[in-house]
């Protein structure tokens, strides 16, 4: 029988050990270990190029998103520059029906709408400011001719003559003509003050007022200003008067007879004799009409900004074409209602336009500028350009964090995970030990029953006193191997959590007096001390008394094994505060303060060689500690190296204690422990 | 025919008492030894004919005592007692100098018969005669 377990057992462990082998060898090891680096390596260098194309798309990204958000602030300004200049196409229009070009024109340009307008007719041409009025046609009489021709050689009769002619003339242009040249040949005749009267004088009278020379001129507006020249220096006082009658007449568009360019020149005149004097935005305003007539047509075409033939002038034509608004490109820009758009924008950007061919430095963002405005855009700009940096910034600093935190969680898993699979290495290998050392230590007391029963069987005489101590010797063999076989047995429903304790109340008492008969037989040895101290009426214990002999025995069992040569064991049992303590204690090897901490896990061995002596696997104190626990109870150990151990379980007493009678406690006969 | 002179080397001290009282009987000389370390220096002090050596020891192992009998240029033929059967540690100790191998549980007639090939033979290592003492020469 014995044979055949050991048989079955040796093949069990032949397997059991072929399995750990494969599951524990060094390169299943060596590959863990490149697999957990690879799990680190991998992900990690997946996470920085991530977070490296993370940073750089980050600019990208946050300029695309304030884009986004800013593109709808900018074409509320965008409708709003289109409301604009549609407003300024119907305002343009507005009085075009009952105004005359000239007034229409003051109005327009008094009124700010444009640098300066050009007011077309109804067939497109421009109506002012226009080309100077056609001449009228009339051939000077003969007596005319002949006075002019004595203006040369007499000026002074000359001038008699005309004023003669001034007299007879049937209408008002021809007696103001004669009245001018009778003053420019007073001038000629030195007589100025006589000029001067003649100027100042007759030719203010009303019926003059819209007398006109032979070129078809107002004849009075030249005539003040020749008065002017010659008033200028001699008499200032009457000069200014003449002055502001002359710009009063100048700047007069309600009278048509005033031609443009006669008006701009005596604008000009005017500046150029008195530098002081201004005539506001009109003579501007007439100057870059004139300008842009003499370089092309003006024709009015789709309200639309477009360029003139002037280089840097725009024009824009009214809602139905019957004024063209002119701009320089500086005013054009300047009239662009972008000033007054904060209500739609952030406080840190602002916003621009651009003319066709030009562009806004460090525009943010750009659109085109409208319908009414071709080829113009409308640009947004980032006042502080760091805000767009910060906000970047910001975004990357997440990532770095974010990125920071992945892998430091990855690295400390992965750390746990190595830690983990060393640990579950260091058990593997010391459950491979656990087979040899089972197998050792189940084939050693095999093998000395084999040898010995062989003997007794072989041996002829039998000596009764040799074979009564081999008997014994037997017998000795067989209570460890039983002992062994316990030991395994429990740890292996120990390992599968099925090991089921039957609790009952029992008197402490029993339970030491179970170990010592398990014991005493073998502590009888010689070189072996065995005390016992059991203290009296020691309380009783819920328990399982066979676990709780056992975990007894296997403390004397250690005491013994790891004790030289003169064992000194001493078992006590004592009561104190309301527990129950069991203590060994030896004069053994000892144990290290580090070893202390680690003895009651299951393997360890202090010393491996020791153990081969007393036999052992590793299991008992780890068998200790598990009963002891599922009695609610502790174990603990106090030790030298070198001058023994105190191994002391400590287990709770039973809440009813036996009075008398020993009443039945209420958790007496309960099943407990894992299950 | 002189007695042989056999140390027994066992930790189990009833293996250790079967295995002494059966080669008395057989005629041997038997010294043992309960450790490593006894069992090494009974050895090294008068290297028997024949040495029966328990792998697993106190102090110091079989491997151990093994090697160290081998660099002592000791020829004592070497036959291991153990309970590991696996082919490792069998190439193992056999490397290391013993000259069998026997794995527990064993049979008592099967090893007799096994230690007196040994003592028969005589060492088995060809060895200079002046490197240790030679207990006998060989028939």
């Amino acid at each position: 029988m014995p044979v055949r377990c050991s048989a079955d057992g040796d093949k069990n462990v032949k397997a059991f050990n072929a399995k750990l082998t494969v599951g524990a060898g060094r390169p299943s090891g060596s590959w863990l270990m490149l697999l957990l680096l690879l799990a680190v390596l991998v992900p990690s260098v997946c996470l920085l190029w991530f977070m490296n194309q993370a940073v750089r798309n980050e600019r990208l990204a946050v300029r695309q998103k304030l884009a986004d958000a800013y593109r709808v602030n900018l074409s509320l300004v965008q409708n709003q520059l289109e409301a604009y200049w549609r407003q300024t196409a119907s305002e343009l229009d507005a009085e075009t029906n009952h105004l005359a070009a000239s007034a229409l024109f003051a109005k327009q340009v008094r009124a700010g709408l444009a640098d300066s307008v050009i007011c077309l007719d109804s067939a497109g041409n421009a109506a002012y400011p226009g080309p100077a009025l056609a001449p009228k046609p009339e051939a000077p009489g003969a007596v005319w001719t002949e006075v002019e021709q004595l203006e040369s050689s007499n000026p002074e009769e000359a001038a008699a003559a005309f004023a003669h002619l001034a007299g007879q003339a049937t209408n008002a242009s021809q007696a103001a003509r004669a009245l001018q040249a009778q003053a420019r040949c007073l001038v000629k005749a030195k007589k100025t003050e006589a000029a001067i009267a003649a100027l100042t004088g007759p030719l203010e009278e009303e019926r003059y007022r819209h007398a006109t020379d032979a070129q078809g001129r107002l004849l009075v507006p030249n005539a003040e200003l020749m008065a002017l020249e010659l008033l200028k220096d001699s008499a200032p006082e009457q000069a200014r008067a003449t002055l502001e009658r002359l710009k009063a007449r100048l700047l007069d568009y309600d009278n048509p007879a005033l031609a443009a360019p006669q008006r701009r020149f005596l604008m000009h005149q005017v500046q150029r004799l008195f530098p002081d004097e201004t005539f506001s935005a009109m003579l501007a305003a007439e100057d870059l009409a004139a300008r842009c007539l003499e370089a092309g047509p003006v024709r009015a075409g789709e309200p639309t900004m477009r360029p003139t033939a002037l280089p840097g002038v725009w024009q824009f034509a009214s809602a139905r074409g019957r004024v063209v608004a002119l701009y320089e490109t500086e005013s054009a820009l300047d009239r662009m209602p972008t000033r007054n758009v904060w209500q739609f924008l952030p406080a840190d950007v602002s916003v621009g336009v651009a003319s066709p061919g030009h562009e806004i430095e460090q525009a943010f963002l750009s659109l085109p500028a409208g319908a009414s405005l071709p080829g113009w855009r409308l640009a947004l700009v980032l006042k502080d350009q760091r805000l767009f940096d910060t906000a970047a910034d910001q975004r990357i600093a997440s990532y770095v964090w974010i990125g920071f935190l992945v892998l430091a969680t990855v690295i400390v898993l992965a750390a746990l995970a190595l830690r983990l699979v060393r640990r579950q290495m260091a058990l593997t290998q010391l459950r491979n030990d656990l087979v040899a050392n089972v197998t050792h230590e189940l084939k050693t007391p095999l093998a000395s029953m084999r040898l010995l029963v062989d003997t007794l069987l072989n041996t002829q005489p039998l000596h009764e006193q040799t074979a009564r101590e081999y008997l014994q010797l037997i017998a000795q063999e067989n209570l460890r191997l039983s002992r062994l076989i316990d030991n395994f047995l429990t740890f292996s429903r120990m390992e599968r959590n099925k090991y089921a304790f039957g609790f009952k109340e029992v008197p402490a008492t029993a339970i030491v007096e179970g170990a010592i008969t398990a014991v005493r037989e073998r502590f009888n040895a010689p070189g072996c001390r065995f005390e016992t101290h059991i203290a009296p009426e020691l309380p009783t214990v819920v328990a399982d008394a066979d676990a709780l002999v056992t975990a007894v025995v296997n403390l004397l069992d250690n005491a013994y094994k790891y004790s030289g040569e003169e064992k000194q064991i001493a078992l006590s049992a004592s009561a104190e505060n309301g527990s129950v303590s069991f203590a060994v204690k030896d004069n053994g090897i000892g144990l290290s303060p580090r070893d202390t901490k680690r003895i009651f896990k299951r393997f360890f061995q202090v010393d491996q060689r020791l153990s081969r002596s007393g036999g052992g696997c590793g299991l008992g104190l780890s068998i200790v500690k598990f009963i002891v626990t599922a009695h609610h109870g502790s174990v603990r150990v106090e030790s030298q190296p070198g001058r023994g151990s105190t191994f002391t379980i400590s287990l709770p007493k039973a809440e009813t204690q036996p009075d008398a009678e020993g009443r039945v406690p209420s958790n007496t006969d309960q099943t407990g422990g894992l299950t | 025919m002189t007695a042989k002179k056999i140390l027994i080397v066992e930790d189990n001290p009833a293996l250790l008492r079967g295995l002494k009282d059966n080669f008395q009987a057989q005629g041997y000389l038997v010294r043992t030894a309960n450790d490593g370390e006894k069992g090494l220096d009974a050895l090294l002090r008068d290297p028997p004919d024949l040495l029966l050596l328990d792998l697993m020891l106190p102090k110091v192992n079989g491997y151990e005592i093994c090697r160290l009998a081998r660099s002592h240029r000791l020829n004592t033929p070497i036959i291991m007692l153990t309970a590991k059967t696996q082919e490792d540690d069998i190439v193992r100790g056999l490397e290391l100098g013993a000259d069998d191998y026997v794995t527990k549980p064993f049979g008592i007639r099967e090893l007799m018969a096994r230690a007196r090939l040994f003592s028969r033979r005589g060492s088995v290592h060809a060895l200079p005669a002046d490197s240790h003492p030679q207990p006998e020469p060989t028939p």
